[in-house]
């Protein structure tokens, strides 16, 4: 028997959060060697010598886009103990596992190395990033494939509508292009390796700075597969940083709708009494963190 | 119960080295029987570990074509299978196209088990990622024709539990009418084996393999991989009400910390664990004390299993030496992504049948793990409020709280 179709609660579907720091790492692949030893801006964080020693090259530049963002944005003296992390990568350890799968069929099981699993595996980015960051809170990974860009969105505003945390560290990485690897998992040496980091805080009307809305249709969105999710905008997020430009026009607005009836927009919120510039940013995130119960912010 | 009039569970569908319906599942686990065998998919004669808990065949869904089923990879068909069969539990199966049903899988490893099948086939996916792109979450949703948005997340053994949290955070926020959640492996594979025999975490009892996986007991040397799935349903109490739905259970409390310590070890410094579990009680609004049933994570791992012991005995206080726990790794083996999913469904089993499951081949139980087992032997119980404890790799710790509706 069906049920009656039951109202799901109104004025729900779209959550808001605040967009407190980003930035965007572009390398050759070739580049992110240098970066296992130094891979923001000194002085932001002291890392464990070996906390990078076998992660994949998406979590080095992942994390290395986090390190920017604070340092960009001001934030070197917020602790980030209480918040928590969430990271997409595409196609993690591709190259890795070429190299580990004929290892495998030349040598056996003694020819695994035993560091793939807990740092090439989906859940890795994240986790070496809360051992960075020195994070306490959740961190976990996200989807894995092309779709995994919005599936981070959707997860991480419904983690931060509950506003039991702080804020959320967001990590998209991958490769461009994502092309043929030889079976010594080379490829094109022309490939870029590229990390998107923001940090996001709950939603706070009366807050200046970017805003960011995403809505999911309350309607039913008919299932439809996908000619080729490649093609896709995996950094949608940062064309749409780009598209609202550095003008920080008061109440500007842009946005995208992505799979699954879901829609994200970026707005410049602007508070009368508010300055414009990134030390209303820092000070806000500070401020949010200072209120939110928990948060524990050394300044 | 939270502000939303709480979320239950009213399906279920799983697949384990147990069996592969739920009443199954729940009589095998009662009746103390390991799942645990030799390795029989591939050849492990050099491999270090040569045991594990295997779903050697996933039934094929009722109405799919066996041979098109058959042709699928194992998660997929795992996935489906589960997925389906909770659907149809819940009454659901015929109506999903006219509600906004959403999709929250753990799936760890997808596309390195992909990659693995097809290069060990002979085949060149791997080289050429432009072949075959669209990911499992988003083939399964259109499969079952689900119209909600679908997400697959992963922290390692921790991943069932974040899956169920999210669902539960899709119906609280009304993006979905019901939320199918849950997570799937299938570890049993020449490359995770040898990659976490050659991490030493896995058990070598292998001329023994049913008495392998013995958590809490001085014998442990390493767990023993598992595979399967175990997938819910969740909706809203107000829609489970109405329609006068068999209910499981409420998903009433999680939590969640990250070590930030190691990628591999537990940290020696209990405090993140023990504010995942204290987090999950206190979302559940529940004291320790009112704590019937605890599964807990322990997977036979020397440092594992009494890390674990720390953090449950700071959380319970006193009560530590009442609330009875039990691992039921002891009988399904480590499935690893899956764990906690599976481990929330032996909570469900609990509360269903009165019964506690207990940790099989406890028979020397390690003083550093003195906590109130309920060993060898399933014990009757009113199980009103239970507790699952996951942790993972990447220093994931989580906790879900289910309660008795």
């Amino acid at each position: 028997m069906i049920p009656d179709h039951e109202q799901v609660p109104a004025g729900l579907q779209s959550v808001s959060c605040d967009l407190v720091a980003h930035a965007a790492v572009h390398l050759p692949l070739s580049a992110v060697a240098d970066l296992r030893r130094q891979p923001g801006p000194p002085g932001i964080v002291s890392l464990p010598p070996t906390l990078l020693k076998h992660a994949d090259e998406q979590t080095v530049v992942g994390l290395s886009a986090i390190l920017h963002a604070i340092a960009a944005h001001g934030l070197q003296d917020v602790s980030f103990t209480d918040w928590g992390v969430l990271a997409a990568p595409r196609l993690l350890a591709r190259s890795t596992m070429i190299v580990s799968l004929q290892r495998f069929l030349a040598e056996g099981a003694w020819g695994v190395s035993p560091h793939v699993i807990p740092h090439r595996s989906l859940h890795s980015p994240s986790g070496t990033v809360s051992h960075a960051l020195k994070i306490h809170g959740p961190n976990f990974g996200v989807g894995g494939g092309a779709e995994g860009a919005v599936e981070l969105l959707l997860a991480a505003v419904a983690m931060l509508e509950r506003r039991q945390l702080p804020g959320l560290w967001l990590m998209w990485t991958g490769q461009e292009p994502e092309g043929e690897m030889d079976l010594a998992g080379q490829g094109d040496p022309n490939t870029i390796c590229r990390g998107l980091a923001v940090a996001l805080t709950p939603g706070r009307p009366q807050a200046t700075g970017l805003r960011l809305h995403v809505e999911v249709n309350p309607l039913p969105v008919q299932a439809s597969i996908p000619e080729n999710p490649w093609l896709s905008d995996y950094f949608y997020l940062e064309t749409l940083l780009s598209r609202l430009g550095p003008a920080r026009e008061p109440h500007r607005k842009v946005g995208q709708d992505l799979t699954g009836g879901v829609r994200v927009e970026l707005e410049w919120a602007h508070r009368s009494h508010g300055s414009t510039n990134g030390t209303a940013v820092r000070a806000a995130a500070v401020e949010r963190a200072h209120s939110t119960p928990g948060a524990e912010i050394q300044r | 119960m939270s502000h939303h009039g709480g979320v239950w569970i009213t399906g279920v569908g799983t697949a384990t080295p147990l069996g592969h319906t739920y009443a199954a599942f729940a009589d095998e686990l009662l009746a103390g029987r390991s799942g645990v065998d030799r390795v029989t998919g591939f050849d492990v004669t050099d491999h270090p570990s040569q045991i594990g808990g295997q779903v050697h065949q996933v039934p094929c869904p009722l109405g799919d074509d066996p041979d098109a089923f058959s042709a699928l990879p194992r998660l997929e068909q795992l996935t489906r299978w589960c997925c389906v069969s909770a659907l149809r539990d819940a009454g659901w199966w015929e109506g999903r196209g006219e509600r906004r049903v959403g999709l929250v899988l753990g799936l760890g490893a997808e596309w390195l088990m992909k990659w693995e099948a097809d290069t060990l086939r002979g085949g060149r996916t791997i080289l050429d990622p432009q072949d075959g792109v669209e990911s499992l979450v988003s083939r399964t949703r259109h499969y079952l024709g689900l119209t909600g948005p679908a997400v697959s997340v992963s922290a390692a053994c921790a991943s069932g539990n974040y899956a169920l949290a999210q669902a539960k955070q899709w119906l609280e926020l009304g993006w979905v009418d019901l939320c199918v959640a849950g997570a799937c492996d299938m570890a049993v594979r020449p490359m995770s084996l040898a990659g976490f025999g050659n991490l030493r975490a896995l058990s070598r009892r292998n001329a023994e393999p049913k008495a392998a996986s013995r958590p809490f007991d001085k014998g442990r040397d390493g767990f023993v991989v598992g595979e399967g799935g175990a997938v819910f349903v969740l909706e809203r109490a107000a829609t489970a009400r109405r329609r006068g739905a068999k209910v499981y259970a409420e998903v009433a409390g999680f939590g969640a910390s990250s070590d930030a310590f190691n990628m591999v070890i537990p940290s020696p410094h209990p405090e993140p664990a023990i504010a995942a579990v204290r987090q999950a009680l206190a979302d559940a609004q529940l004291n320790p004390a009112e704590v019937d049933y605890i599964n807990a994570h322990a997977t036979g791992t020397p440092v594992g299993d009494i890390a674990e012991t720390r953090v449950l005995s700071t959380v319970l206080g006193d009560a530590v030496s009442q609330v009875p726990i039990s691992s039921t790794k002891s009988m399904t083996g480590h499935l690893l992504t899956a764990a906690a999913a599976v481990e929330a469904l032996a909570c469900v089993v609990a509360m269903e049948r009165s019964a506690l499951p207990p940790t099989i081949n406890l028979h020397d139980p390690d003083p550093e793990c003195n906590l109130c087992h309920v060993a060898n032997e399933a014990r009757p119980a009113r199980v009103k409020v239970a507790v699952s404890d996951s942790f993972g790799f990447g220093g994931s710790n989580t906790c879900l709280v289910l309660k008795a509706v």
